[in-house]
Parts: structure tokens; C-alpha cells; sequence
């Protein structure tokens, strides 16, 4: 097998191995120590789960400088993200074992709370990942971005000569198209993967409604114009869904990356925190 | 009503004096430079010295020149001026011209004499050679022509000038029996007396300036002719580029007066033109050889120059006009018009023309998009219908243009005619088509120097298109008393031209010279011990290979050659290594131990392995020199061995040259793949196949041979690869490709009778050894081995047919996509890929932040079972890496492990690989040598850090030195190789989600086939 397989199943599950028995060990460990004053953060159990899930917090926050180390040697990205993906998972239930299930409003928990919405986002994230880049690929269907751009581009030369003689009521229409035609722009615009006001759409509307009188000769021009200004709005469409694919691609780490250095602000409280009361 | 401005050359020019040049519309140049509108033949002129333009209704004057002053009216002009009229101006410290200005209507003007009064002759004149004068009252063209021509030339017959090739056949060259026989030999006669010689040099690049240099030096009569300007090639260099002095270890002659090293183009070109000055060098500038009669001692060279068409005399030629060739040119009447022009320098200089570009190459494309995009009306014109000979991405650009009708396209047309105003095409239906234009270019490509040569009677050792004229160990050609140096005779680096041109000076005087390369040479046999003399003769005595080579072709190939002295035990190459030097041994013996081919279905490491032994005087490597493969055997001293090894490239070109070389290496390589083929065949009975053997070169794409076709025999594929095709349902599928070292066509062989059962097409460029049917017809009776071997090839073949069928269309898509020749393949699973370009990004940085990899550029396949693989633009290093083809410092280099890559000290920026890659993944651009911002920074300020990047890559503008060198994936050399040996790439290690990999392409078949189910 040599073809690329997804980092899930990096080393055969690896990481997920790691991450179950690191949790099964915690729990053994929870269920079986009763310390005096009950079970709580505070106990050695309490301690040594805590330090295990800062220490992996930290490690995972390394996953960002890893990233950015081109040169690097050791493991592939892919089994970095393997591991992040199924220990930073872990942690969900690592940190209740440490806690003790005690939760209330304080920074503590406010910790975990920042956690637990990182967590969520990278999962959303590694979801987003499973699915998004197929149907990437179909809408795609093997044009890149760039020659999709220049097709417009085209298109848009192409209906100016053949807005040409034609009556200025298409010639606005054309205007319309060119200049009004957007794509990106703000975050929310890129998610809809739409654009309500979009001028092509805009313009064909107004030539499909046009009720200038032309001779055939012109009519035939009309029809090519009509033709060219709708290829263009699908063109149009396929390019809003490539933009907002990449947009969900992109949209979670937006909120996983500052959230995490939240977590590791809170945390740092945190342990400040308890060790200055005890 | 129009202003009419005219330049009137009131002084400074003797030649030139009282012509008088018609300003055009927009800008003229004025300049000594060959592309000048108004062209000022003196020394003392800058190339591009002054600029008039018309600005609106005024004409303003604008100074270009970096080193020479304009004046008007006796005030320097800094920068720009305006003129009234009546002004003189003086360009340098001589030469003055007088403007003129005057109101008149053009309906007159145009109706006699331009075709269109928007496009006058003058301003075509900046694409063509030069201005058309409109009174020429110069009294002397400016070819200096002897001023007495030597006695022997007058004695020579004028009555009946002996045709080249009779020459040829008079001179002292022996019958053409041998290519061997018609080597130029070196023929010890008296030298010369100097007063009695007159030397024309042909061609004033690096090699003829120097030659040109030494002969003045020297006293002698001589004449330095050029086509266009000095050192025409590199004033065609972009400004600033830097020049490169290579191979950094070969020394200039002492003696030569002209200096060159690294510098930026200007630098070179001042050094150049200074040293010709000071020599006193009689420059002929702008003056075309048409041909050369007569023999030595009296030739007439027949040549037309600004002057119009003249013969002079010479009793040598030296020939140094490099391997660029003449452009070709329509000959069709008419194309003497002004406006039919065969190259654009700035398309910037039209506007709203009615332009028509002959040619779809590469040229012919780019010309008429950058016209089109600049506003004019362009038509281009194909002689066929199929726009083949261009660069992929040339050629989708100028469809889409042809499809919007931005440019219009005439197919199967030729020019026929050019008339006063218009251009006639034939069609090949036989139609006329008259299009109006103001302007056409010809882009009809170049012709070879090779037939002026032949026309010369200068022979060549094959018809090879590549093939490198022979000379003597003096320089001299096989045409007593016509000399060759330069790239024309195979060197084309700077340096080697120099000391060429210097030193063939010497030989026409009969001086003896020491080669430049003599302490290189010396240095290589330090451990050897002895002299170079001494060693080169033991060299040719003891390999039979090299003992055709002159001492100049032995000279070089040492030079680029390593001498090794080996212990007994020491592994030379392994098997399955990539690198492709060839080794001749000097003394010693080896033993090659290779593996047993004789049964195709019994995998690689399960073969047996068999041992053969070379002694000195043979050679080894032969398999990696002519198909490029891995080494198909490992090599062993088993005594203390003296060898040289020589990179393919200088092997290659050696080949070319010298036939009898050629023949040897193949009948070895028949001989040694027979062997492993069929390891029991005596080798007399191998000598024979070898013997009836016949060498067949495929281009890409032609048929083999074909489904149904009478079988002609056996073809052992030697280099490239070749495609199997068979009809499934009417339409022709691949089912297979076969690679270099391996048979096709054995069934036919098998069962007599029988046709062909598939097609066989040459997938790239192939060379095929056919044995013929006959011949191994007899053997399959006579020999259990090769029968059986036919036998298990055949069932290879149904194996493959049937799984093939199972995958279909996808062999054939990863062939079109460009995988045929892949070793490498980085593959892209799109649905694993999140598009987060890290690939890239650590491409960059690992490379002087230039990207070697486009990710999103190339094809993708998606499989029936909904995966996508997808193959980014980037470098597959290529069986037969095309751009290894020409690479004038051998800055490309390939490694055991088969990675391609450019040795980016010794690069000297010049474009040929890019040129050559047929996939576009070679890329030129300014490569930082410093590490980039820091991961902190680039954490902290992603954008500045970006940015930072992004104004390094820009060339820096004007004059600063800059040098493009050529990039590309080069397996990220500079990272540490994994545990496993393999490469580590810096885009695979750092995918998140693994996506990418590097695979070799025959896997990626398995994969798909997997994939699918
Ligand atoms: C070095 C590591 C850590 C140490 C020494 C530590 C220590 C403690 C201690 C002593 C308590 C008991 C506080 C109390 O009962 O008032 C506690 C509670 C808690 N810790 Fe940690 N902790 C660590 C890491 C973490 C991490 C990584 C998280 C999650 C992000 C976390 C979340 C909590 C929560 C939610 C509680 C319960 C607060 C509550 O009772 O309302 N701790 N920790
Ligand atoms: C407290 C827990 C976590 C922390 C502190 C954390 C932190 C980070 C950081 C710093 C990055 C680097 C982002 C960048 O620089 O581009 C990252 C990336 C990522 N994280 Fe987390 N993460 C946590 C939990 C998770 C979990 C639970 C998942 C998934 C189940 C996850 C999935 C990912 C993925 C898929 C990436 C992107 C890798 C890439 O595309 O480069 N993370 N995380």
C-alpha cells in the first residue's frame, strides 16, 4: 500500500491506542484511589491527571510551531496531527477525571470551558477535512482556480464584442455584469457561497426581460449575449462554492487557534490560582 | 496635415555624410546598435545613444547613452529636450545631425511611396535592420575592403571558381573511404609568411573577438565580419544580467588582451568593444556571408553589408558563428518590403496595427499575444493545422485567444507574395488570401549553420541533426585553410571561445601554443604521476575508444572528466543506481556483476546473478550513457584500476562527433544486453545478433509497429519508452508500457506467420535495436533459452492485457498527464488534500523562498470509486531528463538515486533546461541565499515575512547585478536523508494530512487499479 492514507489512520491508529489507554489508565487509577478528603483536583490523583493534561495542552500548542518548521526531521506533520487530533480529543474526558466532575463558575472551569470549544472546533475541523475536499475535487472537475478566473475574463471580452451595435440597453447590461460581479469578499459573503446582488446574475435578468425590438440579425446577437452572460453566472456559481469550501476549510482554525491560546492563558490562572489558595 | 522630420548627417561620418533619415510616428532610436530607426555607423556611438519621439505635435529628444554625450546646439542634453527645428545635434564628439521640420499634407506623401501613412517606413525601421535612407549619398559603404589584396588572391582563377564541395575533394583531405579517414589531420607544413596573410573572421562573438584581437596584435591582415554587433549575444542579454565566467577552473590565455570575468552584461560588453579598440581590430559590423569561394590562400568571400552586396578576399578563414544559425527568411517576392520584418524586440512599440505573424513556435505565439494584448489587430498564419511545435502553455494561450477571435487564425497557408500593402497567403487548397497589414513578422524559425558549412564542403561525421563538425588539433576543418572554433565546433562556454579564438590565431601563423587547459589537465594526473603529454598518448594508446579523438576532443574530455585510481575491491556503481557517467580503463581490470533477464516473470531480487569482466583498454557504463536507466549492473576492481570517468553529457556529444566511437559503444551495449538477456548464448553467437542488428530512433508518438503489420523482428528497446496499444471495441487502448532494456514484439517472432497483435508507438524520443526476423528465427529453433524467454514474454503480455483492461483509461490518462518518463512522481490525493498550500510554503522555504511546486496546476484523475489523485506541477525527474540536453556548464547533474538537479553555483542562468523541459517545471528566477525571516518572526508577522520574500524574488531593476538561475525540485539535497536513505521532501513531510507523497509511477498505476477495486 503506498498510496496516501488519511492521518486517522496514521501507523494503524496509533495515536488513538495511545490516547483509549492513557484514559483507561486515568479512569483505573480514578476509580481506584480514594484519597482522604475525597476525590478532587486537589488529591495526588487530582495533581498527576492535571499535569498530564496541561502537559499535553502545551505539547498540542507546539503543533502550531511544528507546522511552520519546514526542515524538521523527525515524524511526518501527519503523524504530529495524528497524535494532536486523538490526544487533544482525550483531554475532553482527561480533565473531568481531574476535576473530579466538580465544575462551578471560576477560572478553572473557565479553562476547561475554553478547552472544551477548542476541542469541539477541531473536531468540527478534522469533520470539515473528511468531507469538504471531495466535493472540492467535483466541483473543481480538474480546472483550476486561476483558468476558471480567466474564463470570466474571457467571457467578459467576449460580450463586449458582442454587446457591440447592439442597442445601449445591453451594453448597460454588460457594464452591469463586469463591473458589479464580485467574488470573496467579506468572511460571511464567502460562506454564504453566494451574492445576492450579484450584476450578472442582475444582468441576465434584465436581458432575459429585455423588450427592445431588434432586427434577426441583432436577435441573434442577443441570443450569443445571453448565452455568454449565462455561462458566465454558472462559472460564477462554481467559483462562490470553491470559495466557500475553502472557507470551511479555513473558518474553524479561526476560531481553534485563538481559543487555544485562551486555554493556555486560563490554565496558566489556573494553576497559579490553586497553588497560591492551598 | 502632418509634420515631417527628417535628420540630415551633417558631419563625423564619412561613410554616412549627407544621408538623410526620416523621422517616424511614436519613437526612433538613434544608435550604432542594430535596432536602431537610425542607425550611425561609428565607434564613438553608444548602441542606443539617442531617442526622438513625438509628443503630441513636438518632437522631444531624449539622451540614452550611459557612457557618450548628445549635444544640441552645442548644449549637453542631460536628460530631454524639445525641438523646434533647425537644431544640431551632435551625438558624441563627432558625429552631428541637422533636423529639419516641415508642414505638409500627407494624402500626397502616402499615396506615392508608404503604404499607410500610419506606419511610414521609418518607423518600421525599428524592427527592421535599420532606417530606409531616403537620399543615400554616401559614397563609400563602410566595409573596409582590402586595400591590396594579397598576390596569391589575385593569382587564384576568377574564371572558373571551383565549386565547395570540388574543393574539398582537391585539397589535401584524403579519399572519404572511413569517417575516420575524413578526419582533418593536422599536416606539418611551413609556416606561413605574416606578411602574405589576410585572415577574415567570421563572426564577432567571444571567439571572434579574440581572434580578431590576437591577429591585430599580431600585425596580421585581418577583417572581423559580424552579421549584426559586437557580441551580439549578450547585447540581446536583458540589462544587468550577469555573465558568467565558466567553468570557474579553466584559465584565460595570458596572452590575450581582453578581458573577461563574472560581470554584469555592460561591464563584459565595454571590456569586449575596449579591447577590440585598443587592438586596432578591423570590425566589419552589419555585414552577412553569403558564401565563400576558392581555396586557401585565395578565397573570395562573397558578403553584403549597409553597402549592398561585394567579394572580398582572405587567404584564411577563421569561422566562429556559433550554432544559432540564420533566421530563416520568406523568399517569396516582396519580402524586401520594409514592413516584412523577422523579429520584434518591443511590442510595446504598436498600437492599433494590423499585424500578421507567420509561425505558431514558440516565437511566432508570444509575439502575436503581446501584439494582440497591446491593442492590435492580429492575425496569426500556421502552414498547418496543428499548433505541435509550442510549449504547452504557449499553445492553450494562443487557443484561447483564437477562440475569442482576439486573433485571427489562418490555417494550412504559406506566403506567397508580399505586395505594396498587403500580404498574400496560399492556402494548401491552392486559394489565395490577401490581407491588408501594416506589419509582418516572419517567425519561420532558424536554419542550422550546418548547411552553409556543407556548402562550404565542411563533411560531418553523421547526419546526426546534432552532430559537431570535426577539426584538427590546430583548428583547422577538413577545408585547407578554413578554420572553425567556437560553439560551432562544440564549445559553447565564454571562455573556451576566448582561448580558441586566441589561440587558432597562433596556428594560422604556425606558432605553437600551450592549451589554457594545461594545469588543469596536469592537476588531474598529479597522483598518476607524468606529464600531460605523456599521459594523454598512454591514453590513446591503451583505449582503442579514444584513440580516434584529436588532442583538442581528448583535451576536453579529460578536462570534464574525473581521473581515478582505485584499490582492487572497490565498488565502482551499484545496480540500480542513477547516475550515468561512463568510465574508460586505463589499467586495471573490473568485474560487472549483473542480473539474469532471461525470465521476465521472476521478480528483481530473485534473480540470479551473473559475472562478466572488462580489462584495460575497455569501458563500462555504456547501459547508463544510452538509455539513461538505472545501472543494470555493479561493478567491482579487482585489480588497482586507473579510470576515467566522463559525464554522459561530454560522452553524448563525443558521440556525435566521432562515429567510430559511437559504433563501438553500440555494438557493447547490444552485446552486454544479449548477455542478459540470454546469459548461455555463446558470445560469438552474440557478435552475430550484435552484427545484424540495426538501430532504429523513434520520435515521440511515431508508430513502432503496428496491429496487423508483418513483424520486421525483435526490438530491444534502448532508450526511452515504448507504449503498447491494442483495439478493444474499434478504439485503441494502452495497455502497457515498456521501458528500456526490455524486448517488444516477441509473439510475432514466436508464432512465424503471424501479425503483429498490438501497436507499438514511441512513447518519448526512442531508439530501438531491431533484430530481424530472420536472424531470430533461427535461434528460437536452435536455442531452448530464447524460446523459453519469447515464451514467458508472451505470457507476460496476456497477464498485462488482461489487467490493463481492468483499469482502463487510466494508463492512458497518466501518460498524457506527463507520467511516461516520470522516476518520481509527487501525487496529490485530492480527497485527503485541505488545500492549505503548506506543501508550498515549505518548498519555499526550503529553497531561497521560491516554490518549486504549483499545487494546483496539473491534471486530475478521479476514479471510479470516488478518489481523486491528482499530479501537481512539478519536477518528475524524467528518465530521460530533457533538460539535461544542452546545459552549457553541466550545471545539471543526476544522482544514483535518479534525482535531477541544478548545481546552482555553477548555473549560468541561461535558459536552456527551461527551454527544454517539455512540462514547465523549471522555472528562472533570483534565488536568496539567505536563510529568510526566522519561525518567529514568520509566527509573529506572517505578512511582513511574506513580503520580505516576495521583493528579494523581484529582479532588482536596472543596471544592479542580477542573475536568474534556473530552479527546480531537486528532492530537498540540502535536508538529511530519511533513516531509510530515501530523499526527505520537504512538501511531504509537511502535509497535515498526508495527501501528498512521492511515488514511483508504476505504483501509481497499481494504486489506481487498487483504488478502483
Ligand atoms: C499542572 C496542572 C494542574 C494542576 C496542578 C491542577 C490543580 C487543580 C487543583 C488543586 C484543583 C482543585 C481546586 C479546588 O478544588 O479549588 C483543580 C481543579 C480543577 N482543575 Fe485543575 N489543575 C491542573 C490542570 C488543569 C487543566 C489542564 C484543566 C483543564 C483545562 C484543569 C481544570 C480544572 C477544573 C475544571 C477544576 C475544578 C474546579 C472546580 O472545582 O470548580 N486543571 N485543579
Ligand atoms: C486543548 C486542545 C487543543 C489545542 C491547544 C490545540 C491547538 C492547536 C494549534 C495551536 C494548532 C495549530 C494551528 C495552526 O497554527 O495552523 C492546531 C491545529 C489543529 N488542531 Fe488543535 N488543538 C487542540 C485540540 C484539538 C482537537 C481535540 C482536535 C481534533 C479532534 C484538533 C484538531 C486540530 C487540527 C485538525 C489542526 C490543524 C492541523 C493543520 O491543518 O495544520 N485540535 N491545534
Amino acid at each position: 500500500m503506498i498510496g496516501p492514507r488519511t492521518f486517522l489512520e496514521y501507523q494503524n491508529y496509533r495515536y488513538l491506542k495511545v490516547a483509549l489507554s492513557t484514559l483507561f489508565l486515568s479512569i483505573v487509577v480514578y476509580v481506584v484511589d480514594d484519597p482522604p478528603g475525597g476525590r478532587s483536583g486537589s488529591s495526588w490523583t487530582g495533581y498527576g491527571l492535571g499535569t498530564i493534561a496541561a502537559a499535553t495542552i502545551f505539547w498540542l500548542m507546539w503543533l502550531g510551531i511544528r507546522k511552520r518548521s519546514y526542515s524538521a526531521t523527525g515524524a511526518s506533520l501527519k503523524g504530529w496531527v495524528s497524535a494532536h487530533v486523538y490526544l487533544g480529543t482525550g483531554l475532553l474526558f482527561l480533565v473531568p477525571l481531574h476535576s473530579a466532575f466538580e465544575f462551578g463558575w471560576n477560572v478553572h472551569t473557565l479553562a476547561y470551558a475554553l478547552m472544551c470549544v477548542v476541542c469541539i472546533s477541531g473536531i468540527l475541523g478534522v469533520a470539515f477535512y473528511a468531507l469538504v475536499p471531495t466535493s472540492m475535487t467535483r466541483n473543481r472537475n480538474n480546472i483550476t482556480l486561476d483558468a476558471m478566473l480567466e474564463r470570466i475574463a474571457e467571457i467578459d471580452s467576449e460580450c463586449r464584442m458582442a454587446a457591440d451595435g447592439l442597442p445601449d440597453y445591453y451594453a448597460h447590461a454588460v457594464v452591469t455584469s463586469i463591473d458589479d460581479t464580485r467574488i470573496g469578499g467579506t468572511f460571511r459573503s464567502q460562506l454564504s457561497g453566494k451574492d445576492a446582488d450579484c450584476g450578472t446574475s442582475r444582468a441576465l435578468r434584465s436581458l432575459r426581460t429585455s423588450e427592445v425590438d431588434l432586427d434577426d440579425e441583432a436577435k441573434e446577437q442577443e441570443r450569443k449575449l445571453i448565452e455568454l452572460i449565462a455561462r458566465k453566472e454558472l462559472l460564477l456559481k462554481q467559483i462562490r462554492r470553491d470559495v466557500r469550501f475553502k472557507g470551511l476549510l479555513d473558518l474553524w482554525l479561526i476560531v481553534h487557534v485563538p481559543f487555544a491560546f485562551a486555554t493556555c492563558a486560563a490554565l496558566i490562572v489556573h494553576i497559579f490560582v490553586v497553588f497560591w489558595y492551598h | 496635415m502632418s509634420i515631417r522630420a527628417t535628420l540630415t548627417v551633417m558631419g563625423g561620418l564619412p561613410d554616412q555624410a549627407g544621408q538623410v533619415f526620416e523621422v517616424g510616428a511614436g519613437s526612433t532610436t538613434l544608435g550604432r546598435g542594430l535596432n536602431c530607426g537610425i542607425r550611425l555607423a561609428d565607434r564613438s556611438i553608444s548602441r542606443l545613444h539617442a531617442e526622438v519621439v513625438w509628443e503630441g505635435e513636438t518632437l522631444v529628444l531624449i539622451h540614452r547613452s550611459q557612457v557618450n554625450r548628445t549635444l544640441v546646439n552645442g548644449n549637453q542634453i542631460l536628460e530631454r529636450t524639445p525641438l523646434a527645428g533647425g537644431e544640431e545635434i551632435q551625438l558624441a564628439d563627432r558625429v552631428v545631425l541637422r533636423l529639419k521640420l516641415e508642414v505638409e499634407a500627407v494624402a500626397a506623401e502616402a499615396a506615392s511611396a508608404t503604404p499607410d501613412p500610419e506606419v511610414d517606413a521609418t518607423q518600421l525601421g525599428s524592427v527592421e535592420a535599420s532606417a530606409v535612407p531616403i537620399a543615400d549619398s554616401g559614397p563609400a559603404p563602410p566595409v573596409a575592403e582590402p586595400a591590396e589584396p594579397a598576390p596569391a588572391s589575385e593569382l587564384a582563377s576568377p574564371a572558373a571558381p571551383a565549386s565547395p564541395p570540388a574543393a574539398a575533394a582537391e585539397g589535401s583531405v584524403a579519399e572519404p573511404t572511413t569517417a575516420h579517414h575524413l578526419r582533418p589531420v593536422s599536416v606539418d607544413e611551413p609556416p606561413p609568411d605574416p606578411s602574405s596573410i589576410n585572415i577574415a573572421i567570421i563572426g564577432a562573438g567571444p571567439a571572434g573577438i579574440a581572434a580578431g584581437v590576437r591577429a591585430a596584435e599580431r600585425g596580421l591582415k585581418h577583417t572581423l565580419f559580424e552579421r549584426s554587433v559586437l557580441a551580439d549575444t549578450i547585447v540581446k542579454y536583458q540589462k544587468g544580467k550577469l555573465v558568467m565566467a565558466e567553468p570557474p577552473q579553466l584559465p584565460l590565455q595570458g596572452d590575450l588582451k581582453m578581458v573577461f570575468e563574472e560581470a554584469v552584461r555592460e561591464q563584459v560588453l565595454a571590456w569586449w568593444s575596449e579591447a577590440a579598440t585598443n587592438a586596432g581590430t578591423n570590425l566589419v559590423e552589419a555585414t552577412e556571408v553569403l558564401s565563400i569561394q576558392g581555396e586557401k590562400g585565395a578565397f573570395k568571400i562573397e558578403m553584403r553589408g549597409p553597402g549592398g552586396a561585394k567579394t572580398v578576399d582572405a587567404t584564411h578563414i577563421v569561422l566562429s558563428i556559433g550554432v544559432q544559425g540564420d533566421l530563416r527568411k520568406f523568399g517569396v517576392p516582396g519580402d524586401d518590403q520594409p514592413w516584412v520584418t523577422y523579429q520584434l524586440d518591443d511590442p510595446g512599440a504598436y498600437e492599433d496595427k494590423r499585424v500578421i505573424v507567420v509561425g505558431v513556435g514558440d516565437a511566432g505565439i508570444e509575439n502575436a499575444i503581446a501584439l494582440a494584448e497591446n491593442g492590435n489587430e492580429v492575425t496569426i498564419v500556421n502552414r498547418r493545422d496543428e499548433i505541435d511545435r509550442a510549449k504547452p502553455m504557449n499553445k492553450a494561450a494562443i487557443e484561447a485567444k483564437i477562440k475569442t477571435g482576439e486573433i485571427a487564425y489562418l490555417t494550412h497557408a504559406s506566403a506567397d507574395r508580399f505586395e505594396s500593402d498587403a500580404a498574400v497567403f496560399k492556402t494548401k487548397a491552392g486559394e489565395e488570401v490577401r490581407l491588408d497589414t501594416d506589419l509582418v513578422i516572419g517567425r519561420l524559425g532558424a536554419t542550422p549553420p550546418r548547411s552553409f558549412l556543407e556548402s562550404l564542403g565542411v563533411s560531418f561525421p553523421s547526419k546526426d541533426k546534432e552532430a559537431i563538425p570535426d577539426v584538427s588539433d590546430r583548428y583547422e576543418s577538413n577545408v585547407p585553410g578554413i578554420y572553425m572554433v567556437g560553439a560551432l565546433v562544440g564549445y559553447p562556454l565564454i571562455k573556451n571561445c576566448m582561448n580558441q579564438g586566441f589561440e587558432v590565431i597562433e596556428h594560422v601563423l604556425g606558432e605553437s601554443v600551450k592549451p589554457a587547459d594545461e594545469p588543469v589537465l596536469a592537476n588531474k594526473f598529479v597522483e598518476v604521476g607524468g606529464s600531460v603529454s605523456e599521459n594523454l598518448a598512454r591514453i590513446q594508446e591503451a583505449v582503442p575508444t579514444l584513440a580516434p579523438l584529436t588532442m583538442v576532443q581528448l583535451r576536453q574530455l579529460l578536462f570534464e572528466s574525473k581521473v581515478r585510481i582505485e584499490k582492487p575491491g572497490v565498488v565502482i556503481y551499484s545496480r540500480a543506481d542513477f547516475d550515468n557517467t561512463f568510465f574508460s580503463i586505463i589499467e586495471g581490470e573490473v568485474e560487472l556483476a549483473y542480473l539474469d533477464n532471461s525470465d521476465p516473470t521472476i521478480p528483481d531480487d530473485l534473480r540470479t546473478e551473473r559475472r562478466t569482466k572488462r580489462l584495460a583498454g575497455q569501458f563500462f557504463g555504456e547501459d547508463g550513457l544510452i538509455s539513461g536507466r538505472r545501472r543494470g549492473e555493479t561493478v567491482t576492481t579487482t585489480q588497482q584500476c586507473i579510470v576515467i570517468e566522463t559525464p554522459r553529457n561530454t560522452m553524448t556529444k563525443l558521440t556525435r562527433s566521432v562515429e567510430d566511437v559511437k559504433k563501438v559503444i553500440d555494438a557493447a551495449y547490444v552485446n552486454t544486453a544479449l548477455a542478459t538477456l540470454f546469459p548461455s548464448l555463446e558470445s560469438a553467437a552474440r557478435d552475430r545478433l550484435a552484427d545484424r542488428a540495426e538501430t532504429l530512433m523513434h520520435r515521440a508518438g511515431e508508430v513502432i509497429f503496428g496491429e496487423g503489420d508483418e513483424p520486421d523482428g525483435l526490438h530491444l528497446i534502448r532508450r526511452g519508452t515504448a507504449e503498447i496499444y491494442k483495439k478493444h471495441e474499434g478504439s485503441e487502448e494502452q495497455i502497457d508500457s515498456v521501458r528500456a532494456g526490455s524486448t517488444i514484439g516477441e509473439l510475432a517472432v514466436l508464432h512465424p506467420g503471424r501479425t503483429r497483435t498490438a501497436t507499438a508507438k514511441a512513447g518519448v524520443d526512442c531508439e530501438t535495436v531491431l533484430f530481424p526476423t530472420e536472424i531470430i528465427l533461427q535461434y528460437v529453433e536452435s536455442s531452448r533459452e530464447i524460446r523459453e524467454y519469447l515464451e514467458l514474454k508472451e505470457q507476460e503480455f496476456i497477464i498485462a492485457d488482461a489487467r490493463r483492461q481492468h483499469g482502463r483509461g487510466t494508463m492512458m490518462w497518466l501518460q498524457k498527464a506527463g507520467g511516461k518518463e516520470a522516476t518520481d512522481l509527487l501525487m496529490i490525493d485530492e480527497t485527503l488534500c485541505v488545500r492549505c498550500d503548506n506543501c508550498e510554503k515549505a518548498c519555499g522555504e526550503t529553497h531561497g523562498g521560491v516554490s518549486r511546486l504549483n499545487r494546483e496546476a496539473g491534471a486530475t484523475y478521479m476514479t471510479s470509486a470516488g478518489s481523486a489523485l491528482h499530479l501537481p506541477t512539478a519536477c518528475q525527474h524524467c528518465e530521460n531528463p530533457k533538460c539535461m540536453t544542452d546545459c552549457p556548464p553541466d550545471a545539471l547533474n543526476r544522482d544514483p538515486n535518479g534525482e535531477v538537479w541544478i548545481n546552482d553555483e555553477t548555473c549560468i542562468g541561461c535558459g536552456n533546461c527551461e527551454a527544454y523541459c517539455p512540462y514547465d517545471v523549471i522555472k528562472m528566477a533570483k534565488v536568496d541565499d539567505e536563510p529568510g525571516p526566522g519561525l518567529l518572526m514568520r509566527l509573529l508577522f506572517p505578512s511582513r515575512a511574506k513580503k520580505k520574500a516576495a521583493s528579494d524574488a523581484k529582479p532588482a531593476e536596472g543596471g544592479a547585478a542580477t542573475v536568474k538561475k534556473a530552479v527546480k525540485c531537486d528532492l530537498c539535497r540540502e535536508l538529511p536523508a530519511k533513516k531509510s536513505g530515501a530523499p526527505r521532501a520537504a512538501c511531504v513531510a509537511s502535509c497535515p494530512t498526508g495527501a501528498i507523497v512521492r511515488i514511483d509511477p508504476g505504483e501509481y498505476v497499481d494504486e489506481i487499479y487498487e483504488r478502483q477495486g
